[in-house]
């Protein structure tokens, strides 16, 4: 058991480094943002794990259309979902970063809005589901559905920022990236941060999916 | 951060906190997979009985 459990102990142990070092390292002094920087270990970290939940999500999917298997079809929804908390946890920290930096809960921010407006999709996703009854018929059109959601996932928040006028995001609107402005003791912090939440999802995701396949008898 | 404001309190706190939370979840995992167990061993069984 131990031995296929290394990778949920690695998750946890990155994330707790992450809560230790991210509090007690020395962060460059920034004018507006001061100590709010280290919100970039822990809210930053809540996207990254929301977008490997959603993209495994869309490899469910297309997996659950090539061969109309019951547990693809857990997965993908199971991944979803999981994806869908990450998005909110990201979207609610970010809100209370942005009253205490930007002066609002919400701006008018090209970044905020696509992720608004891609989590309106994957809501939409969830309502899908619950009202189809016919389990096979449930499974392809929310698979079917599951794609388009991911393209517009990219659309709203990979693509439209980066071409928007001006963002207070850094790396769209034509800012420098997050990564070229971040100094090497952040880096040591918020990759293994955004490696140990995405390994946590991928431990959520796993959880939720057995206890499913249980309840429903799939195996 | 380092120095005789006792913030180290805090990270200790935390980190406590978050250890308790990884702990439970292991524990619900241990638990499901107890399940899945014994659930193999009955559809096992329930086969071997045919």
């Amino acid at each position: 058991m131990i031995k296929s459990m290394w990778w949920k102990f690695l998750g946890l142990a990155l994330v707790l480094y992450s809560i230790i070092a991210g509090l007690l390292i020395d962060v460059p002094a920034l004018p507006v943002i001061h100590q709010t920087i280290r919100n970039l270990f822990y809210h930053v970290s809540m996207w990254f794990a929301m977008f490997v939940m959603l993209g495994t999500s869309l490899v469910y999917s297309i997996r659950y259309l090539s061969g109309f298997r019951m547990r693809d079809d857990l997965m993908a929804s199971g991944a979803v979902y999981t994806g869908i908390f990450f998005g909110l946890m990201g979207l609610m920290t970010g809100m209370i970063w942005a009253k205490f930096t930007w002066g609002d809960f919400w701006t008018n921010d090209p970044q905020l809005n696509g992720a608004a407006v891609s989590m309106m999709a994957y809501l939409a996703y969830a309502v899908l589901r619950g009202s189809i009854d016919e389990v096979a018929m449930r499974a392809r059109i929310s698979a079917v559905y599951n794609i388009f959601a991911f393209m517009l996932l990219v659309i709203f928040l990979g693509v439209l920022p980066r071409l928007a006028d001006s963002s207070l995001h850094p790396g769209k609107g034509g800012n420098t990236s997050t990564m070229e402005g971040l100094d090497m003791t952040m880096r040591m912090v918020f990759y293994p941060a955004a490696l140990g939440w995405i390994l946590i999802a991928c431990w959520l995701l796993q959880l939720h999916t057995r206890r499913r396949a249980l309840i429903q008898g799939i195996h | 951060m380092e120095g005789s404001d006792k913030f180290f309190v805090v990270v200790i706190v935390m980190s406590i906190i978050f250890t308790g939370l990884g702990t439970y979840l292991f524990l619900i995992d241990r638990k499901l997979s107890r399940i899945e167990k014994k659930l193999k061993e009955f559809r096992g069984s329930k086969n071997n009985d045919k």
